[in-house]
């Protein structure tokens, strides 16, 4: 009997079944056969993989059926018997689309009860090291994982009840003035005090800040007299829980001669005082010490960095984990794994196009799913990924004057300048760059590299002199493929794997020796 | 509400309390740990036991022919059947000797390893059974769960309840 998908011939006691079991699993459709056997009826709901949590919502789905629903203890979840061609079109991968969409950014309330179950820990094991007490600063590209990383400790945090503050950074984007430090205390104490049951101080200091936040007067002074009164009115909390942790996410997006100073007066709440800093930002636009002012955060005195992003230099490492999120994505949704719906080659050609990254590999990927779908593609293919690849390229450029306020013509110039020289002179997409830490042309590399416009294949090598070192990189895919890879680029690599190292010095050297607002050497 | 034909004989641990584990939390206070410690070999004996029969129901439907399917799939019930009731003996304190307690399939601890799963599938496995043993016009494409299904489950099923006995400190 081929299951039904339509609602068409559902009997009401079927229909109560099916579609509470629909709400709670988000599924927009079930495929379901009521088969009738000498004792009577059962009803099967078929997926492609019935995982526990689909099993909860069935049972949860029968205690909460009428007593007179036959089906409330003949009710079961089955493998589809035949494995489906059309796989895109499967309401499993349907909602896949959905929940990757969902997951593209993490805030303190992604995913809620089920975090642990789709979290996927980090390459390098960075979770033993943020659950400890000390301070940390996360560093990573847009989309490495920095804000789940934050956002793993946090719901540990809420298991065990210890008080927290998460402050999205993202609200006081650009912004160089001082009431920022004011709304970010008080948006600490505000949600500390919920921890607090009406402490008296907590409640004066709210009012204090509160009103502070409103003036606008100069508040710096008023600011160093409260935060004595901050760090006395927390620690009580802090020694009756262990400890309190405060949550700064994206710290980048404020103006750099603000972070030191934002870090100082929260530091000086923290330090010795059982408070804790974590803190999330993308490295090359983090200022979290000014030598000059002597005001912030230094590493790793006052606080250690957790580097997240390896970029490209372990490509078969980056690989593996992408493919264990969404596995794990996968798996939520009903299906077996990714591959079900992935032709060959499809989770290679993902990990060079997203380099590495994870949000960037779910952004294309759920991209990748609409096109393939569009054209009745059977499984997402490489062509999918390559167009969603294309189109992402675009994103990534706007992202350009996001990150970077004021300096958006001269990097958009060495970008334009770095392309021509891989597509148009040498016709691939690897390079070498010189590492010259004080020339400016090179720091604009590294940014290209924060934009994840250039991706690093290898931090330093030495091709050709012992004493001059040499970055490899790899211009994003985003600019040379389209329905397919332009055939008049060589690929750097196909399947991720380890590089060898006369691989990489084989590699064309991109000249550093002029200002980027002179014509290139190449 | 009928009785197994093998019900137990006294004098035995299990016809000292309708819940064992509540009659050992409130002799505590009376007996040394030495006494405490027999009565609890005592009951982990008997939970050990009620593990075996179920291994032992299993590995005979594992070599039963395929197409003796009524017995096979009777077999595989009985093997999950009795190590569901040894985890609910250990678990919960409970041994019954009526025949109602085949309605308890459903009947798992919340820390088990995929309870929900075996919460549904233990009872569809339940209805397959009484459909193999007593339905006379019956056949085998009439089973919910094929006979490759229930063997899995029915492995499965036994491999975490070892861990999960084991993890309680009951060796199996």
């Amino acid at each position: 009997m081929i299951p039904h998908l339509t609602d068409n011939e559902l009997d009401p006691h079927t229909r109560e079944v099916v579609e509470n079991f629909k709400t709670r699993t988000r599924l927009k459709d079930v495929a379901w056969e009521v088969k009738g056997r000498p004792d009577g009826k059962f009803l099967l709901v078929y997926l492609a993989n019935p995982t526990e949590r689909l099993f909860r919502a069935l049972s949860e789905t029968l205690e909460g059926l009428s007593k007179n629903n036959p089906y409330r203890e003949r009710t079961t979840l089955k493998r589809r018997p035949i494995s489906p061609r059309e796989r895109l079109q499967l309401p499993e991968t349907q909602h896949l689309r959905t929940v990757l969409s969902e997951s593209l950014t993490v805030t303190s309330h992604s995913f809620q009860e089920d975090f642990f179950a789709r979290y996927i820990p980090s390459v390098f094991g960075a979770e033993e090291q943020i659950i400890a007490n000390g301070n940390h600063l996360v560093y990573g590209r847009r989309g490495s994982g920095k804000s789940s990383l934050l956002a793993y400790l946090l719901n540990k945090l809420k298991l065990d009840g210890t008080p927290h503050a998460w402050i999205a950074m993202q609200t006081y984007a650009g912004r160089k003035d001082l009431q920022v430090i004011v709304d970010v205390l008080l948006d600490i104490v505000q949600q500390l005090s919920s921890s607090t049951s009406g402490q008296l101080e907590i409640e004066s200091l709210k009012t204090h800040l509160n009103s502070l936040s409103k003036t606008k007067r100069d508040s710096s002074n008023q600011i160093g007299r409260l935060l004595p009164r901050i760090r006395k009115a927390i620690f009580p909390l802090a020694k009756q829980n262990g400890r309190v942790v405060i949550f700064l996410d994206d710290l980048h997006v404020i103006d750099q001669s603000l972070q030191p100073v934002l870090l100082a007066n929260l530091y000086s709440i923290c330090r010795d005082n059982k408070v804790f800093l974590k803190i999330s930002g993308i490295e090359q636009f983090t200022k979290n010490w000014d030598t000059s002012s002597r005001l912030g955060l230094q590493t790793p005195d006052d606080a250690q960095v957790i580097r997240l992003d390896y970029n490209l230099t372990m490509p078969n490492k980056s690989k593996a984990h992408i493919q264990s999120i969404l596995d794990a994505h996968a798996k939520y949704c009903g299906l077996p794994d990714i591959n079900y719906i992935c032709g060959d080659g499809v989770l290679s050609r993902l990990a060079w196009v997203a380099a590495g990254v994870p949000r960037d590999a779910l952004y294309i990927f759920t991209q990748a799913i609409v096109r393939a779908t569009v054209k009745d593609q059977k499984k997402v293919s490489i062509t999918s990924v390559n167009e969603a690849a294309s189109e992402m390229a675009e994103e990534k450029l706007k992202d350009i004057q996001k990150d970077m306020s004021g300096r958006y013509d001269e990097t958009r110039s060495l970008l334009e300048k770095v392309r021509q020289f891989c597509i148009r002179a040498k016709r691939t997409n690897a390079l070498l760059v010189e590492v010259q830490n004080d020339n400016p042309t090179f720091n604009h590399i590294k940014e290209l590299i924060a934009l994840r416009l250039l991706h690093v294949l290898h931090e330093s090598i030495t091709p050709h002199q012992a004493r001059r070192r040499f970055m490899a990189l790899m211009l994003d895919y985003g600019f040379y493929v389209g329905i397919r890879a332009a055939k008049s680029v060589e690929l750097f690599q196909k399947e991720p794997r380890p590089f060898q190292a006369k691989e990489l010095r084989k590699l064309p050297i991109f000249g550093l020796s002029r200002t980027i607002n002179e014509p290139q050497n190449v | 509400m009928g009785k197994f034909p093998m019900a137990l004989k006294s004098p035995h641990i299990l016809q000292a309390s309708s819940n064992t584990r509540k009659m050992l939390e409130n002799l505590r206070h009376i007996l040394d740990t030495a006494a405490c410690d027999a009565i609890q070999q005592e009951l982990d004996k008997n939970v050990k036991a009620l593990f075996s029969l179920g291994e032992e129901h299993f590995q005979f439907a594992k070599q039963t022919p395929k197409k003796l399917w009524r017995q096979r799939i009777s077999r595989l019930y009985y093997g999950v059947y009795n190590v569901r009731r040894s985890v609910e003996l250990h678990y919960d304190g409970i041994y019954r000797t009526d025949t109602s307690d085949h309605k308890n399939m459903h009947n798992i601890p919340d820390t088990f390893p995929n309870k929900d799963k075996y919460k549904i599938q233990l009872v569809t496995l339940r209805d397959d059974r009484n459909l193999a043993d007593y339905s006379h016009d019956a056949s085998e494409t009439d089973l919910i769960l094929t006979q490759d299904d229930a063997e899995t489950l029915v492995a499965d099923f036994i491999n975490d309840a070892s861990h999960f006995l084991d993890n309680r400190g009951v060796k199996i």
